[in-house]
C-alpha cells in the first residue's frame, strides 16, 4: 500500500507538468488555427488595403461603397459577434481596421490627412454588376477635424 | 535513485518537446502554404502616394518642407512612420541630389531589386512645370499588422 501511494504520488506531478507543457503548445497553435478558418487572415489584410487605396485616392466631400459581401460572410461564419465589429476606422491615428475572426484584427495606415465619417455597413440593399444583392461598406471623407480640435 | 530517475527521463522530455515544436511547424507551415500571405500593397502605396505629390505640385506654387503637409493633406506622422518622400527641383539624382521636401533616408535602397520585406518598395517620377524640372521618389515599408481584439 505504501509503495503504491508513493507511485501514486510521483505520476501525478509529472501528468501535471506534461498536461501544462501540451497546452502551453497547442492553445496557442488552436487560437491561431481558429482565426485562419475560411482565410480570415488573408482577407482581413486584403479588406484592410483595399478600403485605405480608396480613402488615400478620396479628397474631402468624397463617398464610397466597397462591396464587402465576402468580408461579412467569413465574419459570420467564425462568429463575429456583430456586423458593427467588422470594420473599424480611428480618425486619430489614420487607421483602418478589419476584424473577421474573433479574437483578431489586422489594421493598416491611410497617408491622407482626412477624417472618415458616417461609416455603414448597409446590408443586402445595394445590387453588385451580376445584379445580385450585397453588402456594402459606405463611408464619407470630409476635412480633418484634428487641426480645429488642437 | 530518485535523482537518476529524473535524469533517465531527460532525453524523452527534449524528444517530446521536438516532437510537438515539429507538429506545430507542420501545421502553421501548412495553413500559410494552403492560404499564402496577404498581398504586398507597398508599389501600389507608394505609386498612390506620388500620384498625389504631383497632383498637389501641378496644383500649388511653392511647395516645401514647412507646407509640404498642409499643402498635399498628408499625414506628417503616418508618412514617417510608413514611407519614404524625396522631391528635387532640377536635379541630377534626386536619390543622391539636396532635396526641397523629404522625409525618410536611405533612398539608394529603393533601387535594390530583391524581394526583400526590409527594402521599401518605390516609385521614382520626373514631371515639368513652368520650365522647372520635379523628381518625386516615394516609397512604402508598410505591412499589415495583427493585433488581438
Amino acid at each position: 500500500m505504501r509503495m503504491n501511494k508513493k507511485a501514486a504520488g510521483n505520476i501525478l506531478p509529472d501528468t501535471v507538468v506534461n498536461l501544462i507543457i501540451l497546452l502551453l503548445f497547442f492553445l496557442p497553435l488552436f487560437f491561431f488555427v481558429l482565426q485562419q478558418q475560411e482565410g480570415a487572415g488573408i482577407w482581413s489584410d486584403y479588406y484592410a488595403k483595399e478600403i485605405v487605396k480608396v480613402i488615400d485616392f478620396s479628397e474631402p466631400g468624397d463617398e464610397a461603397w466597397i462591396d464587402v459581401h465576402k468580408a461579412t460572410g467569413i465574419a459570420k461564419k467564425n462568429e463575429v459577434k456583430s456586423f458593427s465589429e467588422i470594420f473599424r476606422i480611428d480618425n486619430a491615428k489614420n487607421e483602418v481596421c478589419v476584424k473577421l475572426s474573433a479574437g483578431r484584427i489586422t489594421c493598416y495606415n491611410y497617408f491622407s490627412d482626412v477624417d472618415v465619417v458616417d461609416l455603414d455597413l448597409i446590408l443586402g440593399e445595394t445590387k453588385n454588376e451580376e445584379g445580385e444583392f450585397v453588402n456594402v461598406l459606405y463611408f464619407k471623407v470630409i476635412e480633418s477635424q484634428r487641426g480645429e480640435d488642437a | 535513485m530518485h535523482k537518476k530517475g529524473i535524469a533517465e527521463n531527460f532525453p524523452l522530455v527534449f524528444v517530446g518537446l521536438f516532437l510537438f515544436v515539429f507538429i506545430a511547424g507542420g501545421i502553421v507551415a501548412s495553413i500559410y502554404l494552403f492560404y499564402g500571405e496577404g498581398y504586398d500593397f507597398r508599389e501600389g502605396e507608394a505609386e498612390l502616394l506620388s500620384f498625389k505629390i504631383k497632383e498637389c505640385i501641378l496644383e500649388n506654387d511653392e511647395i516645401d518642407m514647412d507646407n509640404f503637409f498642409d499643402l498635399c493633406r498628408l499625414d506628417k506622422n503616418v508618412l514617417e512612420a510608413n514611407n519614404l518622400v524625396k522631391i528635387c527641383e532640377n536635379s541630377g539624382d534626386c536619390a543622391y541630389d539636396e532635396a526641397i521636401v523629404k522625409v525618410g533616408g536611405n533612398f539608394p535602397a529603393c533601387r535594390f531589386i530583391a524581394e526583400n520585406k526590409d527594402i521599401p518598395k518605390c516609385i521614382e517620377k520626373d514631371f515639368d512645370k513652368n520650365g522647372k524640372k520635379f523628381s518625386v521618389i516615394t516609397g512604402s515599408k508598410q505591412f499589415s499588422r495583427g493585433l488581438l481584439g
